[in-house]
Parts: C-alpha cells; structure tokens; sequence
C-alpha cells in the first residue's frame, strides 16, 4: 500500500448466517443433535467484494439506502467485524464515531468517564490527563464534571462523547450518522471540530442520511446499493445519480426500517405527488404536497385511523395529524385501498423531512401498521427569499 | 494468539480502568465501602463457626480460621465465575460500537475480585492474631498461590463468557455446576476425612490443589510437597491456556451472536 493512502479496502466482504432454524441453548443443541437435526441457515452477503481506496486528507461520505449494507462497511473499516474475505490495511491511528457516548458507565461522574471512555478508545492516562481541560471545555462541562453522567441531560451526553472521540486526535475518524442528533449550536460545533480537522490533513470518513451535509463536507462520496459499490466520484454527482435511482424507484426501500404493528392492515405504498400529479420527492416551499397511502386490508377492519407525521432532518417533530384529529372518520377498510392527505401549501423552509404513516386502530394506541420515518423528501426555496429556520409564513411588512 | 496477547497488553490502561470502575461502582453510594469487603468474610465466619462447632459438634481446634482459609479462595473463584458468565453479554453495546480486545471483560471481574480478595486476606491475618494461631514463613508463598488462583479462574471465565454467548443457558448450568464443586471440593471439611478408596478420585479435582494450598501454607503453616505445589501450577496454567485459546478462537464470531 502507497504511502499517500490512509485506508486501502481490497475486495473486502461480510457474510452473516441467517438462521432459519437455530439452537439458542446447550439443551436444545444437544436434543437437536441426538435426533440428527442440523441448525439451518444460508449465507446472507451483506458486503460484496469492495474496493475503496482512501487517501489522506480526504474526507469521503458513503451512503446508501438501509439495509443497503453502508453501516457493515464502517463497522469493517472500525474494526469492529472482521472482513469474511479480503483486508484492510490502514496508515494512521484510527477513532470511530459510532455511537455518542457507548462506553459511559451511568455511575460514574464525567470526570471518571473520561478516563474509562479514554481508555476505551485507546488513550493513555497521560493523554487524557493532557487534554483533559480540552475535552471538559469543549463539552461546556465545567461546572458538572463531579456529578454521574446519569443527571446529564442528552446535549451534555452528547458534546462529552463528541469531545472524547476527537480528543484521541486520530489520522482517520470514522462519523456513523450521529451530526443528525443534537441542537443547532451543537452541529455546529461538530461542523467546526471537523473542518479543523480537515485542515490538519486528517482523513475523515462519514455515513450519513443527510445528503446535505454530505454534499457540504465531503470530497469524495461512495454510493452502497445491496452490499455492492455502485457508484463513486464527486458527491455531487454521486447524490444526484442516488437521488435519481429513488425518483426513478430502481432503489426501493423494501425493507422498512422503522416498522411496527400488528399487520392486519398492511401500508403498500406511500408517495408524494406534486399539483400536477406527478410523482416526486422533490417540492418548493409553497407547493402543494400529495401524499397518498396505499393500503391493504386482509379482514374488514372498523373505524381505522390513518395517522401521519413530519419530522425535521434533525428529529423536530413538525406536525402529526390524523383522519380523528381531523374529524374525518372512516367507517371500515377492506382490501385494497388508498387514501390522500394533502398539504394546500407547504410552509417548510428548504431542507430535507422524514415523513410517517400509520394506521391505527380506533383508540389510536394498537397500530395496525407504522411506517416511522419511511420515506423522505426534499424542499427547496424557489421564489422564497427567506433563509432561517423551518417554517415559512406568508406575510408582509408595514410601516406605520 | 502470541500477537492477540500483546494486543491485550496494549490495552491495559483500559483493563485498569475498567477493574477501578468495577470497584467504584460496588462500593458507591455504601457507608462502609471497602470495609465491607473485610466485614463479609468475618461475618460468614461467625455464622459458621457457630453452625459448625455449636450445633454440628465439628470437633476441631480453631475451625474458623481453618474455613476462612478456604473459603475466602473459593468465593473468589465461584464470585468471579458467576460474574464473568454474563460479562460479554452485558457489554453488548460496547462491543458493537468500539473495537476493543473482547478478553478485557471477563479479566477485569478477575482483577477486581482479586483486590477485595487480597483486601479480605486482612481480617483473617488479624484474626490469627486475636485467637494466638501463629503465623508461619510459609505465607510467603501466598503470592503464588494467588497466581495460580487467578491464572486457573481466569481461564475458566474466558471460556464460559465466550460459551454463554452461543448457548445462553449456560448460566442457569454453570449455577449448579459450582454448587457441586463446593461439596466436592474440601472446604468445610479436611483432606482427610475423605475415604482412602475415593482419595484418588479427589485428586482429579483441580481446585483441591489451587484451593487447598492456601490452607496448608496459612492454617498448617506448613510448605506443601513439591508434587502437590507443581499440580496446582500446571493445572493452572492448563486452564488458562485453554480458556484463552477457546476464547482467542471464538472471539470473532460474538459480535453475530450478540
């Protein structure tokens, strides 16, 4: 590997078993073996021959749908799951992000924390004593680094996981998804953290959802589809053909992340449509916004209610009306179905949401189905000229 | 696994951390902290004294002190066995975040432990005093004895925390498991009571060696046989380099099993 590379991935994929059939415990092992019964499984290759090449000082963004594989790749590049075949050859000491604050003990005060979670991440008792001012600082704890990290409220949490991860000054830093928590000032800081590391020549790699952010710091973007690299180069280019496979449905989200309930009803489908019904994801403050929800219904179900919600890149929960809020009562569903909720004008301000749908059952506490924050789209400004903050209110100045 | 070890080496400000945040987080939030962990044994040898001499007539000069001198070793053994079988499970989260060498678990419950161990090797000295037992050279051996006892622990809790992993009924097992060893294992009873025609088979049992040592060397202030003193290091070493290998081997499939 040359020296200008900080990461060399060659060839490297992941097979996990999926168990169809498995012993949990010694007992039921040991009858299974007795009576001749194997575990049953198939190989499931959530990884495929991957070949990325990282140079240092690069900051690159995978992304990729869920399930598509992209936080296998960092958990391999992070070390924590060893490839099923291929390597990974680093230069450079590496620090993952995967999670904020995963080896905080409740306990324990923050100050006993930095130590333990320092050490966790590899750093000497020295280092820590070093940056320990640095890292109380930048978490803005001062005043509450005796108390256990259970009273911390999750922004406090958060800036003593963040502070503690960069502090090991690592050449790579490995981000999973966590700028897409935490307040403003927050993400901020972790903006400004990141682009001083950038300008030390570090090499940071990144996974994300926010598409956004991806595009705003990375200079380079992998894009994961089923376990294979489908596309690299410029984000923006890279963004663009991702945003173009999900127009064009060649990326289904099949397999819905967040899914509870109890599956009478099933949802089939949930698509946006512009005024002038077409499907798309992508609005301008102002438009009108179509939504409609695809349904099945295996028995006659009374008095459904069909619930959605709006959520902020950021975890803001917007707005969540549903069909008994609204006074729109549904008598019963069977089979198939659709339903619309339309949005006359759409107030957000530019920025991608998260969008859920459900469908409940008249008390509105069993869900038959919940798709939480399935499906996303994307706002721009258009002809507004506002910039700040998430809503746009129509409105005027007057002078009196 | 000669590199896996080094690794492990490498780790060991974590492993002190983590043995300082298991002792922390006992003792937090009790009056007495670490005297506790000196009250427990002279508590528990006071109950059994008076069961024993009182009730049961065991007739034996100074049967506290001779308990004491096995029980303290085994409730090392079957405390650190009983918290190291969850050891990887409850460190799910850890283990799925950060890349750490997996061993560090089990390890630093084999650490901690052996500091109130230590801790409780006190009152029992002090008690000698008190009852006029004199204590003899011999307990210069303890250090050793100590290694054999963490080095034969820490062998079997490599290997049950990496087995509870696949097979999660293991702990309800490894209960009655250590239930057994207890009465198999002299304890509460001499060497020798135990019938000439069943000795050979008591000789099988490890824990007569590594256990039964620190009696000879603190109660019988006697240097135990050359024999006896190279069973208890090679069956010591013998679980460790088991425990380890099975763990070194395994180690890599926990994270798809937990």
């Amino acid at each position: 590997m040359t020296d200008n590379l900080a990461i060399s991935i060659n060839n490297v994929s992941v097979k996990y078993k999926l168990f169809h059939e498995r012993s949990l415990t010694l007992k039921e092992t040991a009858i299974n073996f007795l009576k001749g019964k194997r575990d049953k499984y198939e190989y499931l290759w959530a990884l495929k021959g991957i070949n990325i090449s990282i140079k240092k000082g690069e900051t690159v963004g995978i992304i990729g749908q869920n399930g598509s594989g992209k936080s296998t790749l960092l958990k391999v590049i992070a070390k924590i799951l060893e490839p099923s075949e291929g390597k990974i050859q680093y230069n450079g000491k590496l620090s993952a992000m995967i999670e904020l604050g995963a080896g905080f003990s409740a306990e324990l005060t923050g100050e006993e924390n930095i130590y333990l979670n320092g050490a966790i991440l590899g750093l000497s008792k020295t280092d820590i004593h070093k940056k320990f001012d640095e890292i109380v600082e930048f978490a803005e704890l001062e005043k509450f680094i005796d108390i256990p990290v259970k009273n911390y409220s999750s922004g406090m949490y958060m800036r003593l996981g963040f502070a503690l991860s960069t502090a090991v000054d690592p050449d790579i830093l490995i981000i999973d998804e966590i700028l897409a928590v935490g307040d403003e000032s927050f993400q901020k800081k972790c903006f400004k953290k990141l682009n001083e590391f950038k300008q030390k020549g570090k090499t940071i790699i990144i996974v994300s959802h926010d598409l956004n952010s991806i595009e705003r710091m990375c200079n380079k973007a992998y894009l994961i589809k089923e376990g294979k690299l489908i596309s690299e180069g410029h984000p923006k280019e890279v963004i663009s053909f991702y945003r173009n496979l999900i127009s064009r449905g060649e990326i289904e989200i099949s397999n819905i992340p967040n899914r509870l309930g109890g599956g009478e009803v099933r949802i089939k489908e949930v698509r946006f449509y512009n005024s002038s019904g077409v499907v798309t994801d992508y609005f301008n403050t102002g438009d009108t916004l179509k939504v409609r929800i695809e349904y099945h219904a295996s028995k006659r179900i009374d008095k459904p209610v069909f619930g959605v919600a709006i959520h902020s890149e950021n975890g803001v929960h917007i707005n969540g009306p549903n069909t008994k809020l609204s006074g729109f009562e549904i008598d019963f569903i069977e089979g198939e179905g659709a339903l619309e909720y339309i949005i006359k004008s759409l107030s957000l301000m530019e920025g991608s949401y998260y969008f859920a749908a459900a469908i409940f059952d008249y008390t509105c506490t069993q869900p038959y189905d919940y798709w939480d924050r399935c499906r996303h789209f994307y706002v721009s400004n258009g002809s507004i000229n506002e910039k700040y903050g998430l809503f746009y209110m129509p409105s005027e100045w007057r002078r009196v | 696994m000669i590199r896996n070890l080094r690794e492990l080496y490498q780790f060991r400000e974590l492993l002190k951390n983590l043995v300082i945040k298991e002792l922390k987080l006992r003792y937090k939030r009790s009056v007495l902290g670490f005297l506790w962990t000196m009250l427990n044994p002279l508590m528990m040898m006071i109950i059994l004294t008076i069961v024993f001499s009182h009730m049961m007539r065991f007739d034996m000069k100074n049967f506290a002190i001779f308990l004491l001198c096995g029980l303290l070793p085994w409730n090392y053994f079957s405390h650190s066995l009983s918290m190291s079988t969850m050891s990887l499970i409850s460190n799910a989260n850890l283990i799925n975040k950060v890349y750490i060498p997996k061993a560090v678990f089990p390890l630093s419950i084999i650490f901690s432990n052996m500091v109130n161990m230590i801790l409780s090797l006190i009152p029992l000295f002090i008690l000698m005093v008190f009852m006029r037992i004199e204590i003899q050279s011999s307990v210069m051996l303890i250090p050793i004895l100590l290694l054999n006892l963490i080095l034969f622990t820490a062998g079997i809790s490599l290997f049950i925390s990496c087995l509870n992993v696949f097979f999660r009924d293991f702990t309800h097992m490894i209960e009655i498991i250590v239930t057994a060893w207890f009465y198999l294992t002299p304890i509460i009873y001499p060497m020798d009571m135990i019938p000439a025609k069943y000795e050979m088979l008591f000789k099988l049992n490890p824990l007569v060696y590594i256990i039964g040592s620190f009696r000879e060397v603190i109660f019988y202030g006697r240097v135990p046989s050359f024999s006896f003193m190279i069973n208890s290091i090679v069956v010591a070493f013998v679980s460790f380099f088991i425990g380890y290998w099975y763990f070194y081997r395994n180690e890599k499939q926990v994270i798809y099993y937990i």
